[in-house]
């Protein structure tokens, strides 16, 4: 209203003056001013319907733009699908979206550009330095050296967060659905890290892991395996262990890790799955805040449910939730 | 069980070999990849074999199916990165397995020998070295007339020992024998359970059944 009202103000002065010099010459010549006066008074009324008449009028046009605006995915693209004004000054402003937008989807499609390059760069880099690490791999087990070993497994683990960081963001390519054994998943995640567990005496138990969940092997794998990694980070009591726990009930699976580490504090309990976390008063070494980040990235587009609980100075418990669904059971 | 290894990367190829020797396999490699290589592995004599996806020149699914349409050997591919099509296109050309890239030297011999079908501990009922019989359904162990019941950690101890009756077993091998069957444990539970088993074993007049070898392991006695 203030708008369109601040559009017109300068019409409305013209009239406001020129009704104003009327009276003025009027009352000069002493004229009989009954008639005219009449006609300003219905010129008056025509030109009130004809404010109020534009007013609504403009303002439908405005809201058509905003809800038009408001209702895209794709806010970008509404230059496409706006009519082409009559008026000089919107004109203008059309131009000046037309060219915005094309300028802009321009930018966009060179950074998708960009992005999708340096995807597959990601992909070849880890595929390529994959091979020298097997090669290292084979080498510290056929020397027996097994602190070689565990720095191989560390960087191995650093490779996989890249690669996992730049495929997180299109799952759907690469999901494929199964049932496993909870004992399974476990299995090859403890085996993966057994020569770090040995050397620093982490104690591993499991209980109740022959249950069955249907999910993507692979993904699961990893999330589980950053779980671990942050676990024994932070292991600082004497005799060390990990606690892997399966339940079951009508609608979920539930798999639970328990590390008696240093804990966390509650205060920054909720921060742990934000990127580049990394915690305030615990060690950073070896920390890039990514584990646990995309654990949690990665949870949510595999549909599971995971949380953090602990005492701090006594342990954290990690508990990922299967939710269970007839129609997983049905494949 | 003669493997054979077909892999373009030298020091993998070195490397899976000595792994594979010291865990008394055969092994034979296929070391040049200029030619076509089906010719040359069809001409070794094989048990298995491990494949690598990405080799110059050729495909390993590709070979897989060559291979396979002339020949009943399994085998386990070998990769850098796991998409799900690599998995679903291993499978469907005749692969037997799938393992990724930096191999766990543990998982790796698994396979192997899952994909070999090396016996299977349950299709016998017992097994007995020097008189003394191991049940492998109840978990006990006889001495002529005296039995012990054992705990689940004692038996897949004792049993690992009753499979390799003359070998010496150092700790290291016993512990990975054990992770491989799912039971973590570490040297000192390890220990405390050996020491468990002899005093066990004892009890039914096996003095020193498993022997200390000072400074290699043990062995039956």
């Amino acid at each position: 209203m203030i708008a369109y009202i601040e559009e017109k103000i300068w019409l409305i002065l013209w009239y406001a003056l020129f009704v104003l010099l009327q009276l003025i010459v009027m009352f000069l010549l002493d004229m009989d001013s009954s008639f005219l006066l009449f006609s300003f008074f219905l010129y008056f009324i025509l030109l009130i319907i004809y404010f109020v008449g534009s007013y609504y009028a403009t303002k439908r046009k405005s809201d058509e733009i905003k809800t038009l605006v408001d209702g895209l995915d794709e806010k970008y693209l509404v230059s496409e699908l706006l009519k082409k004004p009559r008026n000089m000054e919107n004109e203008a402003y059309y131009y000046a979206l037309k060219k915005a937008s094309k300028a802009m989807n321009d930018k966009v499609t060179e950074l998708e550009h960009k992005y999708h390059d340096y995807e597959e760069y990601i992909e070849s880099f880890v595929h390529e330095i994959k091979t020298p690490l097997a090669a290292l791999s084979l080498y510290s087990d056929n020397k027996k050296d097994s602190e070689l070993k565990q720095e191989v497994i560390k960087i191995d683990n650093l490779v996989e967060q890249i690669l996992f960081y730049a495929r997180s963001e299109n799952t759907e390519k690469d999901y494929f659905v199964k049932k496993i054994e909870l004992s399974e998943i476990v299995h090859q995640v403890v085996m993966q890290n057994k020569d770090y567990f040995l050397a620093h005496g982490i104690v591993i138990e499991t209980r109740n892991l022959n249950v069955i969940v249907s999910s993507d092997w692979k993904w699961i794998v990893f999330i589980l395996n950053q779980i671990i990694n942050n676990s024994i980070k932070y292991m600082n009591k004497k005799e060390k262990k990990i606690l892997f726990v399966g339940s079951e009930d009508k609608n979920k699976v539930i798999l639970e890790m328990k590390d008696n580490g240093c804990g966390i504090k509650e205060s920054n309990l909720f921060r742990v799955f934000e990127k580049g976390f990394t915690g305030s008063d615990r060690k950073k070494d070896h920390s890039t805040g990514m584990g646990l980040y995309l654990c949690k990235k990665l949870c949510d587009r595999l549909n599971l449910n995971i949380t953090i609980e602990s005492q701090e100075g006594e342990y954290t418990i990690v508990k990922i939730i299967f939710p269970k669904s007839s129609l997983h059971d049905n494949i | 069980m003669k493997i054979l290894i077909v892999e373009d990367d030298y020091k993998i190829r070195q490397e899976l070999k000595t792994l594979l020797e010291s865990n008394n396999y055969q092994v034979d490699l296929i070391e040049d990849f200029t030619n076509d290589v089906i010719y040359e592995i069809m001409n070794k004599e094989k048990d298995l074999i491990l494949l690598d996806i990405n080799l110059p020149n050729q495909n390993g699914f590709e070979i897989c199916r060559k291979v396979k349409s002339q020949e009943r050997v399994p085998i386990i591919f070998v990769t850098s990165c796991t998409r799900e099509e690599d998995e679903l296109k291993s499978i469907l050309s005749g692969g037997a397995d799938f393992i990724t890239k930096p191999y766990n030297k543990d998982i790796l011999l698994e396979k192997i020998k899952r994909t070999l079908n090396v016996s299977n501990p349950f299709s016998y009922k017992e097994i007995k070295v020097n008189g003394v019989v191991l049940d492998l359904h109840l978990s006990f162990v006889r001495n002529q007339d005296k039995t012990t019941e054992l705990t689940r950690n004692e038996f897949r101890i004792l049993y690992y020992f009753f499979t390799n009756p003359e070998k010496v077993i150092t700790k290291e091998e016993l512990l990975d024998y054990l992770w491989n069957e799912k039971y973590y444990l570490d040297d000192n539970i390890l220990t405390v359970n050996i020491n468990r088993l002899r005093k066990k074993l004892e009890e039914i007049g096996l003095v020193d059944f498993i022997k200390t070898i000072r400074g290699k392991g043990y062995r039956l006695g």
